[in-house]
């Protein structure tokens, strides 16, 4: 009661001393981006497809396999 | 009696003209007799080399025919794929030493070598 005057000015401050011991929150956006996975992906496709062509390629044209 | 006999001679004459072929160099060699004869190998490149500088000059132009050949279908297929020349050369040299029989020369990027 003989705080009452303190207390009732100090406790707005409350949730501004806990804002500044709580901890920062910081949402960013990965570093890595996603396009180099896609590219792996693309070049593995590709990568398949040249290779069965090639198998094609040696079965057909055996003169000069 | 007849039928048999004209045969036999048949059959001599083939085999006598097969063993001329492969002792008289003036005659076309085929890509797989001189990897036979370990004068070519194939490359990690994707074309064939010739192992012996001493190779007969008939071997050497059929290799690089064969090359010329090899380049352009290798282009098709890049192409094709959407992809690089370099790219198809370099899966075409590994298929082809992946084929390659135990024995006949190969091309490493440690010079030419008997398969193993």
């Amino acid at each position: 009661m003989k705080h009452a005057v303190r207390t009732t000015l100090l406790l707005p401050l409350l949730p501004l001393a806990l804002v500044a011991c709580s901890p920062t929150v910081r949402v960013m956006a990965p570093q890595k981006p996603i396009t180099i996975n896609l590219n792996v992906k693309v070049q593995q496709e590709i990568r398949v497809k040249v290779a069965k062509d090639v198998d094609e390629l040696f079965k057909e044209k055996k003169g000069i396999f | 009696m007849k039928a048999r006999f004209n045969l036999r001679i048949i059959l001599l004459i083939c085999l006598s003209l097969f063993a001329i072929m492969q002792v008289t160099p003036s005659f076309a060699m085929t890509l797989n007799q001189a990897k036979a004869q370990g004068l070519v190998g194939e490359q990690v490149n994707g074309y064939v080399g010739i192992v012996s500088a001493n190779a007969p000059p008939q071997v050497k132009a059929m290799v690089n025919k064969v090359n010329v050949r090899r380049r352009q279908a290798y282009l098709q297929i890049a192409r094709k794929n959407r992809t690089s020349l370099n790219a198809v050369e370099a899966i075409a040299g590994k298929t082809a030493i992946g084929k390659t029989p135990r024995g006949y020369f190969i091309k490493t990027p440690r010079g030419w070598a008997r398969k193993p």
